[in-house]
């Protein structure tokens, strides 16, 4: 059975751009273009995904907050999720989020066959 | 008739303090009078106390004849010589005192004079810088309010500056990644199964656009670093792993031009350091992406040692080496060295930023970036890490932390 991913990212560009290389790597890819689109699909108990890739700045409401809420859903709670951002985050807000995300990374400092690696590893580390 | 009053000019030209003064031509030629006034200084001897005089002689006189025709002979005579003798030894002494008197009243009223004078100008002017100190101050206070007023407008700007270069870096980060993205699937990972001749049409597009991607990175850390707002999240971190594992990511990029590359560290075992790894991580492939650059068939070798108080990590290179007059320049920012090969002209130079970056986040943990080079022999990037980690204050004009900075 493929893996599941669930990429949050408003920017078109990008989210078709991971999705790409995901499918490629054979995993079934659902996109939300914002985090209330993201809310709405998960809210399906059907679907779980192994992981979400998380763009922290949405146009209504913001990752870190949909972050927020994925952490206090009981359902959903262990989820992977890797927050990108387009910018270096500063050290305050860096904190902030490790604390709830799996991983963060710049997305210019990772190449996206990188970034498949990164979800995999941590996909399976979470299985054992 | 014309000398004397040529005379008398040039007295009064020199200041001739008339009266008594014996330098008056008036005083010295006419025996002054009592009863006139000095027609040249204008002093009135009238006023003079010499007047008194007469006046306290006539009435002796006076006495002295109702004495005589009041009482005897003898006694009036006696009385008589002794008014004479008083008038006489009086007279002596009140004109040689009247004199010195009328000389230092006359010069005391000169002299309160000119005080008074002195002293209504004193106050006139005093009053007038007071006056012209308020008027000072309230222009003072006016610009002291107008800096103000620009501090805010400053800071305002500063704040709005910052925003625009961290909205137009992520906006422009954006796309970007979503090119370098697809790019590489498609040329490094030949997921679109390019023939040959496709790929060496693309490979270009990709080089730049990995470019482009690390000159937005670098453009937004110098204008962090040169707003004093450059952050770093130093953790405890072991050395030695991290330069083995950067060395090692960076070792078929080494091949590709013939260079060995290795990781040779110098003292058996390293402490622990508190610095920011992701920051140092680029510090160091900067430095080996640089001696990468400028060497060819050669040879890479990063060190590490414990010197003292702090770790120094080096990174050598057997390649072209740098001019002397370039090594002083090396670290400002845009600074390129003339290392440009015209016969590789696709060996980009970089943006002249790394180096510039890079002393910047050595400094803030404290620690430095040094050189040494021999031109056509190869160069060594040195710096140092302190084994203990104090927070440096950077200093700055407007903000002080980086709370401001948004999430993007």
């Amino acid at each position: 059975m493929s893996k599941k991913l669930l990429i949050v990212d408003d920017n078109w560009g990008c989210s078709d751009m991971y999705r790409l290389r995901f499918e490629h790597a054979k995993w079934e890819v659902k996109i939300a273009y914002t985090a209330e689109d993201a809310i709405e699909i998960l809210k399906n108990s059907d679907y779980l995904p192994d992981a979400i890739l998380l763009d922290l700045m949405l146009p209504k409401m913001q990752g870190d907050e949909l972050l927020e809420i994925i952490r206090k859903d009981p359902r959903i709670k262990d989820v992977i999720v890797v927050v990108l951002t387009a910018l270096n985050l500063n050290p305050i807000d860096q904190n902030r989020i490790s604390g709830d995300a799996d991983d963060y990374i710049m997305k210019l400092d990772i190449l996206p066959e990188q970034l498949v690696n990164r979800v995999n590893e941590l996909v399976e580390k979470k299985a054992k | 008739m014309e000398e004397t009053e040529k005379n008398l000019l040039e007295k009064k030209e020199i200041g001739g303090k008339c009266y008594l003064n014996k330098n008056c031509w008036l005083v010295k030629n006419l025996k002054y009078s009592p009863y006139k006034r000095c027609q040249y200084c204008e002093f009135k001897f009238s006023h003079c106390l010499f007047l008194k005089y007469q006046v306290i002689s006539f009435i002796l006189i006076v006495l002295s004849f109702s004495v005589f025709l009041i009482f005897e002979k003898r006694i009036s005579t006696l009385v008589m010589i002794t008014i004479f003798l008083f008038v006489v030894v009086y007279g002596y002494f009140f004109n040689s005192s009247t004199e010195n008197i009328i000389k230092s009243n006359f010069s005391l009223k000169k002299a309160k004079s000119s005080l008074k004078e002195l002293s209504d100008n004193l106050e006139n002017k005093v009053e007038e810088q007071t006056t012209d100190i308020l008027e000072k101050n309230k222009s003072l206070e006016k610009q002291a309010h107008q800096l103000e007023r620009d501090k805010k407008e400053l800071v305002e700007l500063d704040r709005m500056k910052d925003e625009f270069l961290q909205m137009a870096t992520h906006e422009l980060n954006t796309p970007i990644t979503a090119i370098q993205g697809r790019l590489d699937m498609a040329v490094r990972e030949n997921m679109c199964k390019l023939n040959d001749e496709q790929k060496a049409f693309f490979q270009p597009i990709l080089d730049q656009t990995v470019r482009l991607a690390h000159l937005s990175k670098d453009v937004l850390n110098v204008a962090r670093i040169d707003q004093h707002r450059l952050v770093i999240n130093p953790l405890e971190t072991d050395i030695d792993p991290l330069v083995s594992q950067i060395v090692s990511s960076l070792e078929i990029k080494a091949k590709e031009k013939g260079n060995s590359i290795a990781y040779i560290p110098m003292s058996k075992s390293l402490p622990k350091l508190t610095i920011d790894q992701s920051k140092i991580g680029e510090v160091i492939t900067n430095l080996i992406n640089n001696a990468n650059k400028f060497t060819e068939n050669g040879k890479i070798a990063v060190t590490s040692k414990l010197k003292d108080d702090k770790v120094i990590i080096s990174v050598a290179d057997t390649g072209i080496g740098i001019d002397e007059k370039d090594q002083k320049h090396l670290f400002e920012k845009f600074y390129q060295a003339g290392r440009f090969d015209p016969n590789n002209p696709q060996e980009q130079q970089g943006s002249g930023l790394g180096l510039y970056i890079s002393q910047n986040i050595v400094k803030l943990h404290g620690g430095e970036m040094w050189l040494e080079s021999i031109k056509d022999k190869g160069s060594t990037f040195y710096f140092s890490l302190p084994l203990e980690y104090k927070e440096i204050k950077q200093t700055t004009m407007i903000h002080s932390d980086g709370s401001n900075l948004r999430v993007l």
